[in-house]
């Protein structure tokens, strides 16, 4: 029993980091098309942000959490406006700039934060571990669990029940129709790819209380928010939770259980959900 | 009959251009010619970028901290060194940086590189144009144990401190184990040689646990590890780091008493932003900067003013590499052929930061010394301190995946 409670909270706490990352990725491919690939890299430099905030000046660890998000949000931007927003419709072309920049931004964090992998840190408040059956169960995780339905939950409300969120929704099925009722499809499209960084770059801080930081980690967070991507399809928040707790899961289950298949076999329900559901559990056609 | 001649002209002219291409790339693939005069060239192949880029500093300031001591010169002959980034585990980069050292620079000798996988990419090109090599970083995995080649791991072997690693856990008064390795052929030497070690002495062994790369949470195997004495581990990189990390956040710490195989990734920076809980963690290694010898008393401050850092092992391993390629040159007198060069290797004996190396011929790799060492509080920082020392260690075998 113990084995299973701590599997699935394990499996819960690494899903709601992969959701934190995948939503951003998800929301850009729905709504804009495009394929960023600098994704992982935003990620790690909104880790090293958090880092710099909460460890190095010691500072709140929240406020690393807003200024890693905001740092991030604003790279991203930059990068949408100054290089992505030229090649919309042109994948390759967005491949090719989006992967440069995440060897841009790795070697200008080598220039900054040196070569050392940076241990995990979180608040001091959440630093401690709680009993459950008899293990001792970290609590950064249990908190992580909880911001992840919060987070969830607001977002699904942000896009179900309000204005804004109606007008993404529409823009990802018909973004002439829209843009002909008058609604400035541009500046949405710029505030959502914000809003996607920004999101990251908070995944970032959160998810470095269990991975920390480090300048490899770009490529290897993007091919699992890449999964997450494809298992629980595009363009929508529920998608991306589908994904990530189904891959959360399968991760913490299967390396409990099958050490040497757990990478495999998060690329098994991969290749299962492209032959059945091409889409993704939730996903819209890109 | 003028597009005849023309064809005829053009085709001439290419054939002609490309016999000549290929006499210049041929005369830049022969081996160097031995220069009477001109510097002595050092090739080095060190990780400046990627995941192991916090090595390449401590690899450069090793190497020219003992040139320093040199005078940057071999009699009336200039020593020059020149730096190349492998990125670290990309092999393709590595060999192409080889290439370039060998065959533009003329390098007589050759550093590096660390990864296991950069070194595997060079490996038979190495063997190939017989360019003497010398390890930064454990080699003794992938040394060809009945002839030696052209690449001499001058570090030793991972087993070699690991075995004495399993003795001395058997001797703490552990009696059972686990270990995690990396799955590749470090953590097989790695674990192999403490499994080896440990059941030498009467421990028994619970499970031996394989580790990939890229694992991002350690969670699901610690919440199916089985109960035993102590546990082993050996990975590298920002794994390394978060393994130790959630070892104690999931209250194992205690439980279950962690020896890592190698500081080179928990090393004292890192120590010190774990904090105190890392007291007590116990570690093999080969290397530490508080060996009392002299010629770790002169290397110490050195590598301090020069870089600003305490020397760890990577740092004695750049050392030690030059050291023995200055032994190479005294021993020949100054030839830099290749085959006078690999010759006076063998056998050779130098004193080390680490300690009294003696390259063996036969075998291919170093017999020095290895040490257990332990994480305690001194002077309000957290360091690793010495609790015994194994001279004179060699490899105890060649371990495989079980």
């Amino acid at each position: 029993m113990e084995f299973v409670v701590i599997s699935l909270l394990n499996g819960l706490s690494f899903g709601t980091v992969l959701f934190l990352l995948t939503i951003g990725l998800s929301l850009t491919l729905g709504l804009m098309g495009i394929v960023n690939l600098t994704h992982g890299a935003l990620f790690m430099v909104g880790g090293y942000i958090g880092w710099t905030v909460a460890v190095q000046l010691g500072l709140n660890y929240w406020l690393a959490v807003l200024l890693g998000g905001i740092v991030a949000g604003l790279l991203g931007l930059c990068i949408e406006q100054g290089f992505l927003r030229n090649l919309y419709r042109l994948m390759n072309e967005q491949v090719m700039v989006t992967v440069g920049f995440v060897y841009v931004l790795s070697n200008l964090s080598l220039w900054v934060w040196g070569g050392i992998a940076r241990s995990p840190f979180s608040a001091p408040a959440l630093s401690g571990s709680l009993p459950i059956f008899g293990f001792q169960y970290p609590i950064h995780r249990i908190t992580t669990i909880g911001i992840g339905v919060i987070l969830a939950i607001g977002l699904w409300w942000l896009q179900e029940k309000t204005r804004i969120g109606a007008i993404v929704r529409a823009g990802m099925d018909d973004k002439q129709t829209i843009s002909g009722l008058g609604v400035n499809i541009g500046r949405i499209t710029y505030l959502v790819f914000f809003f996607a960084t920004l999101m990251v770059g908070i995944a970032g801080v959160i998810g470095a209380q269990m991975l920390g930081v480090n300048l490899a980690m770009g490529w290897d967070i993007l091919l699992l928010a890449l999964i997450v991507l494809v298992v629980g399809g595009v363009g929508s928040i529920q998608g991306s939770l589908a994904g990530a707790i189904v891959i959360g899961l399968i991760d913490a289950f299967g390396r409990a259980l099958f050490p040497q298949l757990a990478m495999f076999l998060m690329f098994l329900v991969m290749i299962v959900i492209l032959l059945v559901k091409p889409t993704g559990l939730l996903g819209k056609e890109v | 009959m003028e597009n005849k001649k023309l064809i005829t002209l053009v085709f001439g002219t290419s054939l002609i251009l490309v016999l000549i291409v290929s006499l210049l790339l041929a005369g830049a693939c022969a081996p160097a010619a031995p220069e009477a005069k001109g510097p002595i060239k050092i090739g080095a192949l060190v990780p400046i970028t990627g995941g192991l880029a916090h090595y390449g500093p401590h690899s450069i300031g090793g190497i020219n901290v003992r040139l320093d001591e040199a005078g940057w010169k071999f009699k009336d002959r200039p020593i020059e060194v020149i730096f190349e980034d492998d990125a670290s585990f990309d092999e393709v980069m590595a060999l192409q940086k080889a290439r370039k050292l060998v065959e533009l620079d003329k390098v007589d000798v050759l550093f590096g590189p660390i990864a296991s996988s950069s070194f595997l990419g060079t490996e038979t090109y190495i063997d190939v144009v017989k360019i003497p090599t010398l390890a930064i970083g454990y080699r003794g995995e992938l040394v060809e144990w009945d002839k030696p080649g052209w690449d001499f791991a001058t570090r030793g072997s991972l087993a070699q401190q690991t075995y004495q690693a399993g003795k001395f856990a058997y001797e703490r008064g552990f009696r059972t184990c686990n270990t995690f390795g990396a799955d590749y052929e470090t953590g097989y030497q790695g674990c192999g040689a403490f499994v080896d070690g440990f059941k030498s002495a009467g421990g028994t062994v619970v499970q031996m646990e394989w580790l990939g790369f890229g694992i991002a949470d350690w969670g699901p195997y610690l919440a199916a590890l089985p109960d035993a004495d102590c546990t082993a581990v050996i990975h590298y990189g920002a794994e390394m780091i978060s393994f130790v990390k959630q070892w104690h956040e999931f209250g194992l710490w205690n439980k279950q008493p962690l020896i890592t195989l190698d500081t080179s990734t928990v090393s004292e920076p890192v120590l010190n932003d774990f904090g105190d809980w890392a007291l007590g963690l116990l570690a093999a290694t080969d290397y530490h900067w508080s060996l009392n010898n002299p010629i770790n008393n002169k290397f110490v401050p050195a590598f301090e003013a020069k870089t600003g850092m305490k020397p760890d092992t990577t740092s004695d391993d750049a050392y030690t590499a030059t050291s023995f390629f200055l032994a190479m040159l005294e021993k020949t007198g100054g030839n830099t052929t290749n085959e006078a060069l690999r010759e006076a290797l063998f056998g050779l004996k130098i004193d080390a930061p680490a300690g009294t190396c003696t390259f063996d011929g036969e075998k291919g790799y170093t017999i020095k010394n290895t040490l257990v060492v332990e994480v305690q509080k001194i002077g309000g920082k957290l360091q690793y301190v010495v609790l015994k020392e194994y001279p004179n260690t060699t490899n105890p075998g060649y371990y495989t995946k079980p």
